[in-house]
């Protein structure tokens, strides 16, 4: 018989056990009485030689080999049924455990997807991100596009390199004017990522030059949206920009590459803009590469290298501090989130730990009143083995039902938070739930069950001997030390919890409070480009550019208005060297600032205080002197003291201008750049003083800013309809203010700010029940002591003050151990945090404090309780 | 009967209960309580087995292989479990003396020598 067969014939197997065994005893009885022994003798003395005959047919299950799958189902249908009669202790544990697992599940659903997911192209992990950057530093940069084809013919480590860069662009036919984000990518950029067209073909490498017949490969949701998914959407014409385009191929519906997801492709190779010409552009190329067979990423990186000093010394002036590095494009993508998600993680996870001390305690409670059950469960055959087990199922059970239940909680959770991110994370359309999700949910309720279950099996063991002389209600002073001891730690963990979230709002504070060096309100930013029918002209762009923001300074309710090329804290960066002599090219290590190029109501848009000399006005146009205006780092770092106004500086592009005036700094990147040394000076151009070819440069789209008189939203109609023009084809697109844009700078922090303040506050609630729970539990303990004390004279007061003094004295020692584990674990924020230190004295002072209320009131409740209990009936009580 | 008897009685060592059932069972179909009585005699009262911890041993060895059983009538007509010896267990019979017999004999060995009583 199989072990399967055994399990299935378990009723007979039973039947034929009790026989055999019986017709022994029968048997041994029978000869007793032969011998001569009385009837009642003879049975005693049988059973007394047979032994215990419940314990040797558990042995016999046992040596079976199917009991532990017998004894499982019938542990789980036991389990089940305890529970079931006491439904409160259930519900609490349970819902306890789903918020912890829940919240375990959910981060590491954002982990699985962002960071452990495989990159969804063919054979992911031959992808490799290229990079030109610093040779000095590695500071990384885009790509120029005549480096990026040198890289291309030189190298021989990849099966393909590709081209990315984002320019979006107005879209005329088919159907409504449309601002459509937009790529230009090289020929190569498509294969080297593995993906085919669904319909038509892809790029050829033929295409890809000046002068070739235009054509555009499209994103499956825009095939749907304008040609109805139809084949012969192969072929039709597409106006882009003013340009016709030719639709050759169809991108699968789940292709993604960056996001937003970009709509439709051009070729970078026929795009005739100047600036892809020079090597000393850089303007927003990025490249990704497939490792030939064998090749290493370090190896690409290492020839990358070669090629970086070959093209340095060929063309010194562009090249000489440039170079070129790669990285496995998993790593290029997720960036630098992985230690932000892990610190979360790890939060998480306290929460969980508080939440398995938490249901711990319950079962302690609940396993006292149960020691008279097991030590008759004991007594009558059970193993010691046995007995833990069952214990153990009844966790697990719990456990993997408030997993499950936590498994919807989470799936919701990330759905609802998912939908409001910030998008400082990477790949967040690829965060879904897995087999990896469930397995780790399967896993972290299976562990939690056990972990929790294991405090009151281990303390059964020490207690069965004497459980039988026991009432229903056990006492035991191990278990009220063990208790303290879960309490004691979930306080502390809470302390960590709201520690961190503390130091967190001090920073998301502090950083509000800096600042920026404008007047972010009443100040909307968005983005405009220009009519298709002007921008193959310079003179014509020009022209446009300036009716254009002359109609929105004009409308009702607009303050003050300018165009710039780049916006501060919008994330975005474009830098130039300058250099004080009067060399046509950059010298050697000249350092570089951050260009701005706004028009003339710059200052009065943004509120940046002018502090000397004056800004760019309507005559600082093509043909006129050049001029910039630079600001006090740059004034102080190059002139040291001295009035710049009125000297020259040479800036790349430019050649040497004078500087005219000299402005307040303003935080470009982040609100926390602070030190001086970290500092990047800026330079502002003015943007109608702009050459022809660099005003080419702008048919891509301007920022808009525009400070309004009162709340900027009723006039927003307004505005862009100004913007709209005569003939309504200058769409407005990505329209903030400028408050918006600076809590968006803000994301990561306040995400985590946000994660950590719920993980806290679950913590300090979930700490305060177990608090509660454990004095509750003391004081009914203790209820015929109190009467006693009652009787004799005590007065409420002095009950009160007994169970108040012992629930805070575990307050302290948890603020105690807390305050020592957040020294050691806040260090972990660091470098999130801003302008306060990890061990901030205010704040830690504070969070215990907050701590300490709670859990005091948590303490009182059933502390008044118990003193308010009449004495007679606590006398009486059990 | 057996409890009466003069000369002392010694448990049986771990693991050799699975030994002697063996070679019980050798002998021919027999059912439990046969055998109990069965070691006892042979033994001559020496071997003190709890009757009851016998059972767990049976089924142990019917697990492995090493006993089939049967229900059939005893020689009183009631019905019985019948354990026989099967090849497998035969083989491990045999493996299981010879192991004892070297055993003891070492052990016999490592005594004399502690008396000094070997030439």
């Amino acid at each position: 018989m199989s072990w399967l067969q055994r399990l299935f014939a378990k009723k007979r197997l039973e039947t034929q056990l009790q026989k055999e065994l019986q017709s022994h005893v029968e048997r041994q009885i029978a000869d007793y009485l032969r011998s001569g022994m009385s009837e009642a003798d003879a049975r005693r003395k049988a059973a007394v030689a047979f032994g215990g005959m419940e314990q040797i047919k558990e042995e016999c299950r046992d040596a079976r080999g199917t009991l532990w799958l017998e004894s499982t189902v019938q542990d789980i249908r036991y389990a089940a049924r305890t529970l079931r009669k006491s439904p409160g202790f259930a519900i609490a544990a349970i819902c306890t455990l789903a918020l912890g697992i829940g919240a375990n599940t959910a981060i590491f659903t954002v982990i699985n997807g962002v960071i452990l997911r495989a990159l969804p192209y063919h054979d992911p992990s031959r992808l490799v991100k290229v990079d030109e950057c610093l040779r000095k530093s590695g500071e990384p940069f885009a790509f120029s596009y005549p480096d990026f084809l040198d890289c291309q013919r030189q190298n021989s480590a990849f099966t393909g390199i590709g081209a990315l860069r984002q320019r979006d662009a107005n879209m005329t036919a088919p159907g409504e004017p449309e601002y459509v984000l937009t790529s230009e990518v090289s020929a190569s950029f498509f294969p080297a990522l593995g993906i085919r067209p669904v319909a038509g073909r892809m790029f050829r490498a033929e295409e890809d030059h000046a002068g070739a017949a235009p054509v555009v490969m499209i994103a499956y949701s825009l095939w749907q949206q304008r040609f109805g998914g139809r084949v012969d959407a192969i072929g039709k014409r597409l106006v882009l920009q003013g340009k016709g385009y030719t639709v050759i191929g169809v991108l699968p519906a789940h292709f993604r590459f960056s996001s937003p997801p970009r709509q439709i492709f051009t070729l970078i190779g026929q795009d005739e803009d100047m600036i892809l010409k020079t090597r000393d552009f850089h303007p927003g190329i990025m490249a990704i590469a497939r490792l030939k067979p064998g090749v290493t990423w370090e190896q690409a990186d290492a020839e990358l290298k070669v090629i970086g000093q070959r093209l340095g010394s060929q063309y010194p002036d562009t090249n000489r501090e440039m170079t070129f590095r790669a990285e496995p494009l998993k790593q290029g993508v997720v960036g630098d989130v992985a230690p932000t998600l892990f610190l979360l993680a790890g939060a998480v996870g306290l929460v969980l730990l508080i939440a398995c001390a938490n249901v711990g305690n319950l079962f302690l409670t609940r396993s006292l009143s149960r020691t008279r059950e097991f030590s008759i469960r004991a007594a009558i055959g059970a193993g010691r083995s046995r007995l833990l087990r069952q214990l153990l199922t009844e966790s697990v059970l719990l456990s993997v039902t408030g997993g499950v239940a936590g498994l919807l909680l989470a799936v919701e959770a990330t759905h609802r938070a998912l939908n409001r991110l910030p998008d400082w994370l990477p790949r967040t359309d690829e965060i879904s739930l897995d087999g990896r999700v469930l397995l780790f949910t399967l896993a972290v309720s299976v562990l939690t069950g056990v972990l929790f279950g294991l405090a009151p099996a281990l303390r059964q063991r020490l207690s069965l001997a004497t459980g039988l002389g026991q009432g229903a209600r056990g006492t035991g002073r191990g278990i009220l030390r063990l208790q303290s001891i879960f309490v004691v730690a979930e306080l502390a963990l809470a302390l960590v919890l709201l520690t961190g979230a503390g130091l967190m709002l001090r920073t998301i504070a502090s950083l509000w409070s800096v600042n920026p060096g404008f007047d972010a309100q009443h100040l909307l930013v968005m983005s405009i480009g220009l009519s298709p029918k002007t921008i193959r002209n310079p003179a014509l762009m020009r022209a446009n550019w300036r009716q254009t923001l002359e109609r929105v300074q004009e409308t009702p309710g607009v303050q003050a208005a300018a165009l710039d090329s780049l916006v501060p804290l919008s994330g975005d960066n474009d830098a130039i060297h300058y250099w004080t002599s009067a060399a046509a090219t950059p010298p050697k290590d000249s350092p570089l600032a951050i260009v701005y190029t706004p028009t003339s109501d710059y200052l009065k848009t943004m509120k940046v205080p002018l502090l000397s000399g004056r800004f760019f006005t309507d005559q600082d146009r093509l043909g006129s002197e050049p001029v910039i205006v630079v600001d006090q780092v740059l004034a102080d770092r190059i002139f040291r003291g001295q009035d710049p106004v009125g000297r020259t500086l040479s800036v790349q592009w430019i050649g040497v201008t004078h500087i005219v005036g000299v402005i307040g700094t303003v935080k470009h990147l982040s609100l926390d750049e602070d030190a001086d040394s970290e500092r990047v000076p800026a330079i502002y151009f003015p943007f109608f003083q702009f050459s022809d070819d660099f005003m080419r440069t702008s048919d891509s789209g301007m920022a808009l800013l525009v400070r309004t008189s009162g709340s900027p939203a009723p006039i927003l109609r307004a505005i862009k309809s100004s913007v709209l023009g005569p003939d309504r084809d200058q769409p407005v697109h990505d329209v903030m203010t400028m408050e918006q844009m600076i809590a968006d700078s803000l994301a990561r922090r306040r995400w985590v700010l946000m994660l950590l303040a719920i993980f806290a506050g679950v913590a300090l609630i979930l700490a305060s029940i177990g608090i509660y729970g454990v004095i509750s539990y003391w004081s009914t303990e203790r209820i015929q002591e109190v009467g006693i004390r009652m009787a004799l004279g005590a007065q409420r007061a002095e009950v009160l003050r007994l169970f108040m003094t012992q629930g805070l004295r575990m307050v302290l020692f948890g603020i105690g151990f807390g305050t020592v584990a957040g020294f050691a674990l806040t260090r972990l924020l660091k470098s999130l945090l801003y302008r306060v230190s990890p061990a901030d004295p205010l704040t830690l002072a504070a969070v215990a404090l907050v701590l300490a209320s709670v859990a005091t009131g948590a303490i009182y409740l059933p502390a008044r309780r118990a003193a308010q209990i009449d004495p007679m009936q606590a006398l009486r009580w059990d | 009967m057996a409890d009466f008897t003069d000369s002392p009685k010694s448990d049986i060592p771990q693991g050799t209960l699975d030994l002697l059932i063996l070679k019980v069972t050798a002998l021919g179909p027999i059912h439990g309580y046969a055998i109990a009585q069965r070691l006892q005699q042979i033994s001559r009262d020496v071997l003190q087995v709890q009757q009851g911890s016998l059972y767990p041993a049976l089924h142990r060895l019917e697990n492995k292989g090493y006993l089939t059983a049967e229900w059939k009538e005893s020689e009183t007509g009631r019905e019985a479990k019948f354990y026989r010896l099967t090849a497998k267990g035969q083989t491990q019979l045999e493996a299981e003396a010879a192991n004892w017999a070297r055993l003891t004999k070492a052990v016999g060995l490592v005594l004399k020598l502690s008396e000094g009583g070997v030439s």
